[in-house]
């Protein structure tokens, strides 16, 4: 004699609609900026191949997470805050990182806004700046320290506004102000520097020199 | 001249939130708007700080666009059908049990024992992982 019963969860057909409208909402929706967040991730760990690693993670928590973001606000913005916090939670976790700066820092704000790069914007350096090769301007950025680096390729290259870079970093909107200004002010002093190291940064100079 | 030149300082102060579009203040944003146009050194000022944050912006958006390998968005489509059959296995398990053999008593307070025996637990796969691949 035998007979059989089957277990099985009761929910089973709403749990497998839901989700398969929410992951086919993830594939239509979320997929398409992977080369953006590619291009993100390698402003956090400067190499290719842990940049590669760093959006998968991102992608998996993003999509287990999925369900808890809102549509019709920025989902690009939101994946980038995944990309921060994963960035934080696994490839930082072992990194002592002295936050040497950021009090320093929070306390230049308006101060900082104040002084100008116009010293340093004389427009033959501008037109040196233009003719480098886009690995030193990639170098450049990578070159600075990790607090400017996110905040100027959050700001200047994506467009970001003040309160949007805070979001997705997880710091106050007056930082991000002093990070950027100061920031840029430290990427147009390193451009100046490879403009130098490639012998056409002299020239320019003597040019301006001239010219006043 | 006291009072122009209190207003060209707070000009260049709030010069690079102007550039950058972050001043909310609407009075004030057109107060340095008018300002700009009318103090020519103010006018220079702003003029070479936006052609700086300019110039940074066109740099960085014409070389930060890096392409990842070819396969990483396959890849990562791939983890995602991975991610979504462990999700539906985890939340929806149906378990199957045979009864060999069964045999009901009675104890002395009444209470009735069925005695099963597994013969094997299956779980099934909701969607079956292999007719749903794209």
């Amino acid at each position: 004699m035998s007979s059989e019963i089957s277990l099985r969860a009761n929910n089973l057909p709403a749990v497998r609609d839901n989700s398969k409208e929410l992951k086919e909402r993830f594939e239509k929706d979320a997929l398409v900026f992977v080369n953006q967040i590619y291009a993100a991730a390698l402003r956090y760990t400067k190499d290719p191949h842990d940049a590669e690693d760093l959006v998968q993670d991102t992608y998996a928590k993003a999509f287990t997470s999925f369900h808890q973001f809102e549509e019709g606000t920025n989902l690009k913005a939101w994946l980038y805050r995944i990309l921060t916090t994963t960035f934080i939670n696994n490839y930082r976790k072992d990194q002592r990182r002295p936050q040497q700066s950021d009090g320093e820092i929070e306390d230049w704000q308006l101060a900082d806004a104040a002084s100008h790069s116009s010293d340093l914007g004389k427009s033959a350096e501008d037109e040196v700046l233009e003719n480098l090769p886009d690995t030193d301007i990639r170098n450049a950025l990578a070159s600075l320290p990790e607090e400017f680096r996110l905040v100027i390729y959050y700001s200047d290259v994506e467009g970001y506004s003040y309160k949007e870079v805070a979001e997705i970093l997880d710091i106050p909107s007056g930082t991000v102000m002093s990070r950027l200004h100061r920031g840029r002010k430290l990427l147009r002093q390193a451009l100046s520097e490879y403009a130098k190291e490639r012998g056409f940064g002299e020239p320019a100079k003597s040019l301006v020199k001239e010219v006043e | 001249m006291a009072e122009l030149e209190l207003q060209c300082n707070d000009v260049t102060q709030y010069i690079l939130l102007f550039i950058d579009n972050e001043i909310e203040d609407l009075n004030r944003y057109h107060a340095i708007e008018i300002h700009i146009e009318e103090c020519q050194p103010c006018h220079h000022i702003y003029e070479l700080e936006l052609s700086a944050v300019n110039q940074i912006q066109n740099l960085l958006r014409a070389v930060c666009n890096e392409l990842p390998n070819s396969n990483l968005e396959k890849q990562i489509w791939a983890q995602t059908q991975a991610l979504w059959n462990e999700l539906l296995i985890k939340d929806t398990p149906s378990t199957t049990i045979s009864f060999t053999s069964e045999t009901t008593y009675f104890s002395s307070d009444g209470i009735s024992f069925h005695h099963i025996q597994i013969e094997h637990t299956q779980i099934q796969h909701y969607p079956d992982p292999d007719s749903d691949q794209q």
